[in-house]
């Protein structure tokens, strides 16, 4: 696609579907700042947090890209993966400029978005600690890519300052992940009556936590394999080792669904929700839990064992699809599950507009950075690195 | 490969607890069929391997239409139905038990699969008959008598009161009849069966299916092999009796001669043992005042102090003391709890809703109107019943003292006294100070005669109101008796007393009126139906 | 290489301020201040005529409720609170049959441990002595967690608001109180039904009704103990679930559920950087250890191959020797002359150096 016999600059196809989206999507966004919240979306007075926070949720946990791969690479030392964790930090960057984004159109007063931190601190809540940690660790996420900054600048020895912090930050990225990640589950600990019991559980931190790790891995197969396919020659790794590296992920992914699959599996009698599972809303959550959390676990393991990147890569689509559906059944779908039909909530054309806005959005500023510095290849000046 | 087999126990156990969480149960449970009986395990065997079964009997009985209830049933000597199965369960031990009542059901299928007839599970299909229904909306309706249904036995009897009423001799260990002693089968038959005596169960079911079904077989021969499906003749099936519709869809005599068991009209009520004074008791009207007998003498046709004495010790009583049987408020049996349930009605509930659910002290003189009873014969006359139980045939028994018809004098309903300014005022303003509305024009006169108009219909009212003031407490109640009530507000300032729980004068108004409306299932009112708005105060004028 | 300092020092800023969170959460025994003051709301009183409704939006400064006081259709379908109705009453239809229909207004049950306090991440709430929970709209961001987590539903949010968006519901009429007032509610409601006073006073009235009258009441006073306790108090006409009120509560206060889980974030945060490091240590051990063996390797090759280029010239060296001493004796004897002897020459040969 952007090989020099097709780019056509500015209006490559690419660019203007995207180009449209986001400008329509920038109406809708100001449009909800214009006239409020109730114009924009069908939130009510009874379900107030709707699509944008499923999807809060969502961008969360796909952005674990970013702590998975660097605590692979870094703390672990599986230096074979190197190659992918800038697009790995990249893509969790994105995710979590897409989350402070969406959040700040959820929010009713999002100017005042600092207050938590320098006007009055309200420490009990979930919802500060979540704060604090997205906080810092977007900090950190940026200090991990300002090497790329400082290559394209030329600037030696900053660079060299800021590599030489990437095994603290690491640490500190890993230790805010694995705090904010659980606490977005701990969210839904003050609803017990609202969510279904089958979702609901005082587990709720550690599931979200082991399916951000799912969904991390996923993502940076998905990323391998995607800018692999769309700008290879930008990419320094070949085509073998991409598939080795991507099954060597499969296991990982194999693993972490297992581990989620089994403490999800423990919290339905721990919980006393056998009986749950014969209703029609255990059907549903039968699917979640066996046909997007069973079913991949068991194509990770076969594709590793039988060395077959291409099935990796399709159970990592749908393990992706599978944490969005987790995450927005929580918010959305379970949630008030009592509700007769004329009460529930169901997102207006305008959330979804907003949803779609953002994610081409990251996908454009990601190609965007991709394409124009050193995230897929090391920089020609710092070869000398590992 | 190596590594395979290592994860495949994971999966196999993982998948082996879900299996396990969701097999284990029962089949699904069904809609169970109309009257089921549950089939009971004997106990002396332990725990059964398998569920009760709940025989279908409504089922069998339909299906087995053409061979009748001989199918399964014993006849005895006599050709009369017993609820006896033609084969008795006995068994040493509990497989024995099984075997001999899997024998006889199973067989039956068996036979009639090898006929080519519809049957039911065979012996491999154990689920099929122990299994669990759904708990089901239809519930077995004890089967209850009542003037209606009694006077058609009667003259189906051909007034023959021994076809179902017996006495039994210990001596000569027969049954035989006695005029004049006819009470309920429970009276003498219990909950189980006594050696020859069975249980009120068994007799009904003995009794009367055997007589419904000769009736059947008499009309029968009568219409040739159609049979009829007679309305008027006994149902043999369960749900004949046991269905609340059914039952409550049986046709009701117009006119029902008074029964006749040699009861006397009058009767005093004992209150031996304390110093309360006796009860004039009117009989014969209270007979028409009830379903049936049962409805007070809900155990036994004999007298309450039979079973109930004063400290109710007596197990026949069922642990409730003679003083609780006539005036337990909560009873459909006692005096106090029958009228008390006359007062829920809308017509009356206006004003009883708003009362303590209890007899009130000032009504204990009304019942207790006759003498102490040491001072019995004062007020009585001496009547000869006519052939009591106890007499020897023939005889009339002792002559027994009983109210003098002067205390059961009908009185007419005490006038509303005539409307004055003062007193009974036809029109009054309630005011309470309220700021939103306007105070309202009560029509006074109109309501007090609205309500008492099915006060004076009522003897039953009549008798505890005999004075109008007694009405009147009604609304103007916690005061002395009196045909001049204070107004409300003595007692319900406009601010009351945050210490005392007695509502304001505001609140007392709405509480009363808006209570009473209620209670009698009056259309709702809106505010305005009873008092306009206020004006708006125009509130500009600088501030 | 050890441990960047920042690392560790922003690891312990984090626990310390997660360690305060959790303090602050944390499970205490406070029994409530002892003179607070509820409401106690009897809906065997209650007539639906909702003259509670228009006095609390006079009170709040709203437009009043839909639906004047006679229509009595606004009772065919249930209302919930909202930003224009800060309470509101609904009419339920008991299961035992031939009950009339029974009212219950609702409102925020202004609770002994409110969860809307707890989980506001600006404190934006607070319970006061006195026992209404007030809301402090000039901090509020409008992330609108309080409004999610309250099992009630008690609150609302102004969403058609562009700049100034607010959580509003009953503030049981704070400033009234302080004036000595009484709730704007208990104040209009004509039949008395509501009832304002100290908590513990309005229990133990509320205990007396239903001794006086079993008949009238379901035997349970909600908002004695669920959640912790609620300032608002209801006795009920049918049980909770008939009248539109959560059944089985516990008597844990909500909050309770998530500070268990709050807690452990600073020990979270002291256990896992030093475990990180250590992790992070061994593998920068492991790399280390791969990395002499590397050297140790290529020194060792290194070596072997210089001696092997040593002897390889020697042995070279030599050959030249050789050839040269070869080519020298070849030469000579191709230059020696043929003819007669010569007289032997005392010249030595000349020598020639390799």
């Amino acid at each position: 696609m952007s090989s020099p016999a097709t780019r056509q600059g500015w209006f490559s196809p690419f660019n203007v579907v995207a180009g449209l989206i986001l400008a329509f999507g920038a109406v809708i966004v100001a449009l909800r700042f214009i006239h409020g919240l109730g114009y924009a979306t069908n939130l009510t007075q009874t379900t107030t947090w709707g699509l944008w926070t499923g999807f809060k949720l969502v961008f969360v946990a796909l952005a674990a890209s970013g702590y998975a791969l660097t605590t692979a690479v870094y703390i672990f030392g599986m230096d074979e993966y190197h190659p992918l964790v800038r697009p790995a930090v990249l893509s969790g960057f994105m995710g979590y400029s897409l989350f402070i984004l969406i959040l700040l159109f959820d929010l009713g007063r999002a100017w005042r978005i600092y207050y938590p931190f320098l006007v009055q601190p309200g420490a009990t809540s979930a919802l500060f600690e979540i704060a604090l940690c997205v906080a810092l660790y977007y900090t950190t996420q940026f200090l991990e890519l300002t090497p790329v900054a400082f290559e394209w600048l030329g600037w030696r020895r900053w660079r060299r300052v800021m590599v030489g912090v990437t095994v603290a930050l690491t640490i500190f990225g890993l230790l805010l992940s694995i705090l904010h990640q659980s606490t977005l589950g701990a969210l839904f600990l003050s609803v017990p009556g609202k969510l279904h019991p089958l979702w609901y559980s005082p587990y709720i931190p550690l599931h979200f936590f082991i399916s951000s790790c799912v969904g991390g891995i996923s993502m940076v197969i998905l990323l391998g394999v995607i800018s692999k396919r769309l700008w290879s020659h930008k990419f320094e790794i070949s085509r073998e080792q991409l598939d080795r590296l991507t099954v060597g992920l499969g296991k990982g992914g194999a693993i972490a669904l297992a581990v989620y699959f089994a403490v999800k599996l423990v919290d339905i009698p721990l919980g006393n929700k056998w009986h749950e599972l014969t209703t029609p809303w255990g059907a549903w959550y039968l699917v979640e839990l066996l046909g997007f959390v069973l079913l991949p676990c068991g194509l990770y393991a076969y594709g590793h064992r039988e060395r077959l990147p291409g099935l990796i890569r399709f159970t990592a689509a749908w393990t992706v699809a599978g944490v969005v559906l987790n995450r927005l059944n929580i918010a959305v779908v379970a949630f008030n599950w009592k509700f007769p039909l004329h009460l529930r909530y169901f997102p207006s054309w305008m959330e979804w507009v907003v949803v779609l806005f953002l994610v081409t959005l990251g996908i454009t500023i990601f190609r965007f950075v991709a394409r124009n510095f050193a995230i897929l290849h090391d920089h020609p000046d710092y070869l000398a690195h590992h | 490969m190596a590594r395979f087999t290592r994860k495949a126990p994971l999966g196999v156990a993982a998948l082996a607890l879900l299996l396990a969480g969701g097999c284990g149960r029962e089949a699904e449970p069904v809609p169970p069929p109309a009257a089921v009986i549950t089939m009971d395990w004997p106990a002396g065997f332990g725990k059964p391997e398998r569920i009760p079964v709940q025989f279908p009997h409504q089922q069998h009985q339909q299906a087995l239409q053409a061979e009748g209830c001989q199918a399964c049933h014993l006849y005895d000597e006599a050709g009369k139905f017993s609820p006896r199965l033609k084969k008795k369960f006995a068994g040493n031990e509990a497989g024995d038990y099984a075997d001999s009542v899997h024998g006889f059901c199973l067989d039956c299928h068996q036979q009639r699969r090898a006929a080519g007839k519809k049957s039911g599970p065979g012996q491999q299909e154990c689920g099929l008959c122990h299994r669990e229904y759904q708990p089901g909306k239809w519930r077995r309706q004890p089967m209850f008598f009542d003037y209606s249904l009694h006077q058609r036995h009667i003259e189906a009897s051909g007034q023959k009161c021994e076809a179902c009423h017996h006495l039994y001799d210990e001596k000569e260990k027969k049954l035989y009849y006695r005029k004049n002693t006819e009470t309920a089968c429970f009276d003498c038959h219990g909950d189980h069966d006594q050696g020859k005596k069975p249980s009120w169960k068994n007799a009904a079911h003995t009794d009367c299916i055997s007589c419904h079904l000769k009736k059947r077989q008499e009309g029968r021969q009568q219409a040739g092999a159609a049979g009829r499906q007679d309305q008027r003749l006994g149902p043999v099936d369960c749900l004949g009796c046991h269905d609340l519709d059914r039952r409550l869809a049986i046709k009701k005599l117009e006119k029902i001669p008074r029964l006749d068991r040699g009861q006397l009209d009058r009767i005093w009520v004992q209150t031996a043992g304390t110093k309360a004074k006796l009860v004039p008791f009117d009989h014969r009207r209270h007979e028409t005042g009830s379903f049936f007998c049962t409805g007070c003498h809900h155990h036994a046709l004999r007298s309450c102090q039979d079973c109930h004495d004063q400290a109710g010790n007596n197990p026949a009583g069922g642990g409730v003391s003679r003083e609780q049987a006539f005036h337990d408020p909560h009873s459909q049996h006692s005096c106090v709890g029958c009228h008390l349930a006359q007062t829920d009605r809308p017509a009356c509930a206006g004003c009883h809703a708003l009362l303590p659910r209890r007899a009130s002290d000032s009504s204990c003189r009304l019942c207790h109107r006759g003498p102490e009873p040491e001072k019995l014969a004062e007020q009585s006359v001496l009547v000869s019943p006519l052939a009591r139980a106890e007499a020897p045939a023939g005889t009339a028994a002792e002559p027994v003292p009983v109210p003098r018809p002067e205390l059961f004098a009908e009185v007419p309903a005490p006038p509303l006294p005539q409307p004055t300014k003062t007193a009974f005022p036809r029109e009054l303003v309630l005011d309470s100070g309220g700021k939103k509305y306007q105070p309202t024009k009560f029509p006074h006169l109109k309501i007090v005669q609205k309500l008492y108009a099915p006060v004076a219909e009522s003897p039953l009212a009549i008798f505890f109101q005999p004075r109008v003031e007694i009405f009147c407490a009604g609304c103007h109640h916690h005061q002395p008796l009196g045909t001049r009530p204070t107004a409300c507000v003595s007692c319900h300032p406009a601010r009351p007393d945050p210490r005392k729980d007695r509502p304001g004068l505001r609140e007392a108004y709405h509480r009363q009126c808006l209570g009473c409306h209620r209670a009698m299932k009056l259309k709702q009112q809106g505010c305005t139906d009873c008092h306009q708005e206020e004006e708006k105060k125009n509130e500009e004028a600088g501030q | 290489m050890t441990i960047s300092r920042r690392g560790f020092l922003g690891g312990l800023a984090a626990g310390t301020l997660a360690a305060g969170a959790a303090r602050a959460g944390a499970h205490k025994h406070f029994k409530g201040h002892p003179d607070r003051l509820g409401l106690l709301h009897d809906t065997s009183l209650c007539v639906g005529c909702r003259s509670c409704e228009f006095a609390c939006n006079e009170v709040n400064g709203l437009p009043p409720p839909p639906a004047p006081v006679d229509d009595k259709r606004v009772f065919d379908k249930p209302r919930g609170l909202s930003d224009k109705l800060y309470t509101v009453v609904n009419r339920y239809q008991p299961a035992r049959g031939g009950q009339p229909a029974v009212y219950r207004k609702h409102q925020c049950m202004h609770c002994n441990e409110p969860c809307c306090a707890s989980v506001c991440f600006v404190k934006a709430f607070t319970k006061t002595p006195e026992g209404p929970v007030l809301y402090n709209p000039d901090v509020c961001v409008g992330c609108r967690y309080c409004v999610f987590a309250c099992p009630y539903y008690a609150l609302s949010y102004e969403y058609d608001d562009p700049t100034t968006p607010r959580v509003v519901r009953c503030t049981m009429c704070y400033p009234r109180i302080k004036k000595g007032l009484n709730p704007a509610c208990a104040d209009a409601c004509p039949t008395g039904a509501i009832r304002f006073g100290k908590r513990e006073d309005l229990i133990q009235l509320a205990r007396e009704r239903q001794r006086k009258n079993p008949e009238r009441y379901h035997p349970y006073l909600f908002g004695e103990d669920d959640y912790g306790g609620t300032s608002w108090l209801t006795l009920l006409a049918a049980p909770p679930g008939e009248m539109g009120l959560p059944e089985d509560l516990p008597h844990e206060p909500l909050p309770n559920l998530t500070t268990g889980f709050l807690s452990m974030a600073p020990l979270v945060a002291a256990i896992f950087p030093g475990m990180l490091a250590g992790f992070s240590a061994f593998t920068k051990r492991r790399r280390q250890l791969d990395q002499e063996r590397h050297r140790a390797e290529m020194k060792a090759l290194r070596e072997e191959a210089q001696s092997t280029l040593a002897r390889e010239r020697r042995s070279f060296q030599q050959q030249v020797q050789l050839a040269a001493e070869q080519a020298r004796r070849e030469a000579e004897h191709r230059l020696r002359p043929p003819a007669g002897p010569a007289p032997a020459r005392s010249d030595a040969p000349r020598e020639e150096k390799p």
